[in-house]
């Protein structure tokens, strides 16, 4: 992240002498640091509102709820013999959560699950299948009500908030499937 | 029709916890309360993300640098329908979840909100995930230092998602 940074502001710096534009290079960094607070301040009531209402949700037993329904779905996924009750609740607890997009949440139930799979698994340091799997299903982000993103929608007005739910759900569920088979087909060629 | 049935689902949403709140018998408004906490505690701390990389991103279009940049594929993007504007989020989406947020809002402010580049970002946004720091994070939780090919499956989702994103908004359908 550091060199994308410093490449960026050295690149625009360079570029904007040889265009000749090299006096308006701090106009635009304090027009552009004003913005960063503005659309702070913008987002901040809103993600608030949201993490207050999924603290509610996460203190009751109604996610727990949703993650059962899940656990019969998952278990086609995983290797049954890595897996614990304990394994299988913070897992659950993790997908339903990312599924409603309470990140902060799904993250400390994701790390629970890494830890306790890769205690199960018999080689250390080395990722299992089943973690890896875990892991995909983490990084394609299948979010069903993507709250923040239409509430952003919503707060500039417009026309059709929700008109990105249905390309939405095909591009997580297709991107999540090619990186399950992805990974399915490389944890086979790729030795532990 | 279909519209207001997608555009109750959050206002359903809220119901449920509340009310499922209500019915476990918990403090329904400190716990809320706590929530809120958690969540100004998070913003203060992506504050200085944020503004690192509204800058850098201002920097890189307005000193029409990102143009330089894309210019020898510029005609091949255009040809393909992959709008300029999406670029920098489809690049930094794996990276940086706070540098995609930023320029989610950056591209709906410069494109307005119901362009394409706009309904592009969204998707993207949405659609993948922080996919390096995740896997960074995870292994981390589980001592993991042989991947083993995660990575390179989780980068290939997130490139399908950004494919999907501008092949499904240039249908139109929605």
């Amino acid at each position: 992240m550091s060199y994308i940074w410093c490449t960026i502001i050295i690149l625009s710096i360079i570029v904007s002498f040889a265009f000749g534009t090299a006096d308006k290079f701090i106009e635009i960094i304090s027009t552009s640091s004003l913005k960063a607070i503005q659309n702070c301040l913008t987002l901040l009531g809103m993600t608030c509102f949201w993490t207050g209402i999924f603290n509610v949700l996460k203190n009751t037993s109604l996610i727990k709820c949703i993650a059962k329904i899940l656990t019969p779905i998952l278990s086609k996924l995983f290797n049954k013999e890595e897996i614990n009750e304990e394994i299988n609740e913070n897992m659950s607890l993790n997908i339903t959560c990312n599924m409603l997009g309470v990140g902060n949440a799904a993250t400390v139930y994701g790390l629970k699950t890494a830890e306790e799979m890769s205690k199960a698994s018999k080689e250390k340091g080395v990722v299992s299948d089943n973690l890896a799997t875990f892991i995909i299903i983490n990084t394609a982000s299948l979010q069903l009500i993507p709250t923040s993103i239409i509430s952003i929608l919503i707060l500039y007005k417009a026309e059709r908030p929700t008109g990105i739910l249905v390309p939405l759900w095909i591009t997580s569920i297709v991107s999540l499937l090619v990186g399950i088979i992805m990974i399915k087909v490389l944890n086979k060629v790729v030795k532990k | 029709m279909i519209q207001y049935i997608f555009a109750s689902i959050m206002p359903l949403l809220i119901l449920i916890c509340i009310v499922s709140g209500v019915i476990a018998k918990k403090n329904v408004f400190a716990l809320f309360i706590d929530g809120v906490n958690e969540g100004l505690k998070v913003t203060l701390k992506v504050f200085p993300h944020i503004l690192g990389i509204t800058i850098a991103v201002s920097l890189l279009r307005d000193t029409k640098a990102l143009e330089v940049l894309l210019s020898p594929i510029c005609s091949l993007l255009e040809k393909s329908g992959v709008p300029q504007g999406i670029v920098p989020i489809a690049f930094f989406r794996s990276i940086s979840g706070g540098a995609s947020m930023t320029m989610l809002i950056d591209t709906i402010e410069n494109y307005g909100v119901n362009s394409k580049e706009s309904k592009m970002a969204t998707i993207i946004m949405a659609g993948s995930e922080t996919t390096i720091y995740v896997i960074t994070m995870l292994f981390a939780a589980g001592k993991i230092t042989k991947g083993r090919g995660v990575i390179v499956a989780g980068l290939t989702a997130d490139v399908i998602a950004v494919l999907l994103a501008i092949i499904l908004i240039n249908m139109n359908w929605w």
